[in-house]
């Protein structure tokens, strides 16, 4: 039992930041239909301008994070305004976007290997919360830290989208954009704010899993994959679903090699999606199409 | 007699010709070598300083004058520590560069590229990678760096006999390396008397290792033999440390990497692992590695506890070819592939960072081995098991 918990502590922890990558790449999927690749690519730049902040230039860690907000934030907004809206302007099919979102993957990923290079790369350490045994189990400072950050940014997230008139904007964005048109919302803008927010949120996660495993400019194909993962089986359309598939995922990586050779990990957890699309393909909650609701 | 002293000296100024076009030639020659490193991706900080050893032995050799005319160019080749990236990097070096020997390392891209070099007859000597099995990878493989089985067995057999720990487990990366460590280690571990309580793997360059490390955690082995490459000790460790699993690591000379250092951080800490030794028997560096540390440092600002194990190896391997080079020059046979394994053979007396240096005909060596450990942020040795001890350990 020891190590059952032990493994599951594990799981929802690394699930917790998963799932702040996967909440940001369900928002743009849901409000704008587009399937953001490129959020792995937000991602892998986050963690490296974290880096050269609080590493390199040895300033607070507090101003880095903001930094990191920014640039994620304004890379988001970019990537929407030069290659998204053209495309769709031009009356690209969503193929379209998706390659070109690839593309942008690729180009970011390589971007960051270019400039920071393709070794490992360690922040100090900025352990404030110290580790604590949970029963016979141990949690480390990293992971108290990603579930309370997945907690409270989830909670935030929600909050925003239920109670402020942009959340409210962008949930009738993505029910209905030409009726949201309509009564006045400008949608052009609620897609900038949504790629910005999007990108912002995976931020904390950048940090967090560049704590723990160091940073990796390759490490946002990975990310991406299981955000994507995350999202088809929490259910397309639905930002909770994907925060949960996160979660999902991560424990059945975790769970899944209790009694079987670890070697198992990544086949159990993709398994699962296999599984979902398979069994369940509107995941747990989801709308049948992006577009149908958050 | 005219005849005759008219042949005689059309021969003379033959004679002279050939002397005059062959200094001529020798004060031309070029000899390429090819050396793929990891100058990409995880293992890029050991590949840096892989090359920079390799430019300081052939500074060195050309500034010692030993084959006067002969300029030695290392073509560099990014492999990445990835078999696929290094098949393509071979193929380059054999047909494009048509260099008849390369250095290299790593054991999953030494065994990839071997077949390849056996075709177009190319030498290839594998100063970084340790898996038992490059012994037998192919007659073009030769190996200047003690192979993974003799490095385990001092290891294991040092963690339980000298230190009394019988209960051991095994964390390696799936790979050829991993594979071969442990199909070698787990028996060998239960003959001299521990009992494996787990072994456990991981897929190489993962970056989370939690889940595997919880499961050797609940079996409370005394010592953990990790197999990792590149930065995963320091990942490895660190993470083991993040839920608190405290044990005695063991490794072996992979754990010698600037990033379980820099990753791994206090976690790294008293592990143990196992490498040729650059320590003589008087307890103090061999002249010659004495040498490559001072003019590393002199050349490249890095003091010798920056340097890792794989360095010193891939000078000597340049230094190693140079000298196999130079036997044939003076026996006047050409640089070929097949001509250097011979005379790769032949060499004896050479003045190796690790005591005399004799390759054995199937390609592999016997070097004293040291046993070392992270004490202060720095590799430090704790003894050097000599060849006559290793030898009287059971196999």
């Amino acid at each position: 039992m020891e190590l059952l918990l032990q493994l599951t502590v594990n799981g929802i922890a690394l699930g917790a930041a998963y799932a702040l990558i996967a909440l940001g790449f369900a928002l743009v999927w849901s409000v704008t239909g587009v399937f953001h690749l490129a959020h792995g690519g937000v991602y892998v730049v986050s963690g490296y301008v974290i880096y050269l902040v609080a590493v390199q230039l040895r300033l607070p860690l507090a101003v880095a994070v903001v930094a990191a907000v920014a640039v994620a934030a304004a890379l988001g907004w970019g990537i929407e305004r030069a290659i998204y809206e053209p495309l769709r302007r031009r009356g690209a099919k969503s193929l379209t976007l998706i390659v070109s979102s690839l593309a942008t993957l690729i180009f970011l990923i390589n971007l960051a290997a270019l400039i920071w290079g393709t070794e490992a790369r360690r922040f100090e350490d900025f352990a404030v919360i110290r580790g604590r045994p949970i029963g016979p189990a141990f949690i480390s400072g990293v992971e108290i830290a990603m579930i309370a950050s997945g907690i409270v940014l989830f909670a935030l997230t929600v909050a925003f989208l239920l109670y402020t008139r942009t959340g409210r904007a962008m949930r009738a964005v993505a029910d209905n954009p030409a009726m949201a048109a309509i009564v006045g919302v400008n949608i052009r803008a609620i897609h900038s704010i949504t790629y910005a927010m999007g990108a912002a949120l995976a931020v904390p996660a950048a940090f967090l899993i560049g704590l723990q495993h160091g940073l990796n400019p390759y490490a946002g194909m990975f990310a991406i994959l299981i955000a994507s993962a995350a999202a088809i089986v929490g259910g397309v359309g639905s930002v909770a679903g994907a925060a949960l598939g996160a979660v999902l995922l991560a424990l059945a990586q975790n769970i899944g090699i209790w009694q079987l050779p670890s070697y198992w990990q990544e086949s159990i957890a993709f398994g699962v999606l296999l599984a979902f699309i398979v069994l369940r393909p509107q995941g747990f909650f989801g709308a049948q199409a992006p577009g149908k609701g958050l | 007699m005219f005849t005759s002293t008219r042949r005689t000296v059309v021969a003379a100024l033959a004679a002279a010709g050939v002397a005059i076009g062959t200094a001529s030639a020798q004060a031309q020659t070029v000899y390429k070598f090819g050396a793929m490193l990891p100058l990409t991706g995880n293992a890029a900080l050991s590949g840096e300083l892989e090359r920079q050893a390799i430019d300081l032995a052939v500074e060195d050799f050309h500034a010692s004058g030993a084959l006067p005319g002969a300029r030695f160019q290392p073509v560099y080749e990014d492999m990445a520590a990835n078999p696929r990236v290094a098949v393509p990097a071979i193929q380059k070096l054999v047909n494009v560069d048509n260099v008849p020997f390369s250095l290299i390392g790593y054991s999953s891209v030494t065994l990839a590229a071997a077949p390849i070099a056996e075709r177009a007859k190319v030498l290839l000597l594998n100063s970084g990678a340790s898996s038992a099995r490059l012994a037998k990878a192919s007659p073009y493989v030769f190996n200047s760096i003690p192979l993974a089985d003799l490095q385990a067995k001092v290891i294991l057999w040092h963690a339980v006999n000298v230190l009394k720990m019988k209960r051991i487990a095994f964390y390696y990366r799936n790979d050829d390396l991993g594979n071969d460590l442990i199909e070698y280690g787990e028996p060998y571990a239960k003959k001299i008397g521990a009992t494996v309580v787990r072994m456990e793997s991981f897929t190489p360059n993962a970056p989370d290792h939690k889940a595997q490390l919880a499961k050797l955690r609940a079996e409370r082995p005394e010592a953990v033999f990790v197999v990792a490459a590149g930065n995963e000790t320091g990942n490895i460790v660190k993470q083991a440390r993040e839920i608190d699993f405290r044990t005695q690591w063991i490794s072996y000379a992979g754990y010698e990497n600037i990033n379980t250092l820099t990753i791994g951080g206090a976690a790294a800490e008293g592990g143990l692992y196992t490498v040729a030794s650059l320590i003589g028997p008087d307890g103090k560096l061999f002249p010659a590695a004495e040498a490559f540390y001072q003019k590393f440092e002199q050349r490249y600002g890095k003091p010798r506890e920056k340097v890792d194990y794989v360095a010193p190896q891939f000078y000597e391997g340049a230094r190693l070819y140079m000298e196999a080079v130079r036997i044939l020059v003076r026996e006047g046979k050409p640089v070929s592939g097949e001509n250097l394994r011979q005379a790769f053979l032949k060499i004896d007396g050479f003045e190796s960072l690790f005591g005399k240096t004799k390759f054995r005909p199937n390609g592999t060596v016997l070097k004293p081995i040291a046993l070392k450990t992270v004490r202060d942020n720095k590799f430090q040795i704790v003894k050097v098991y000599s060849v006559e001890e290793v030898s009287a350990m059971p196999d």
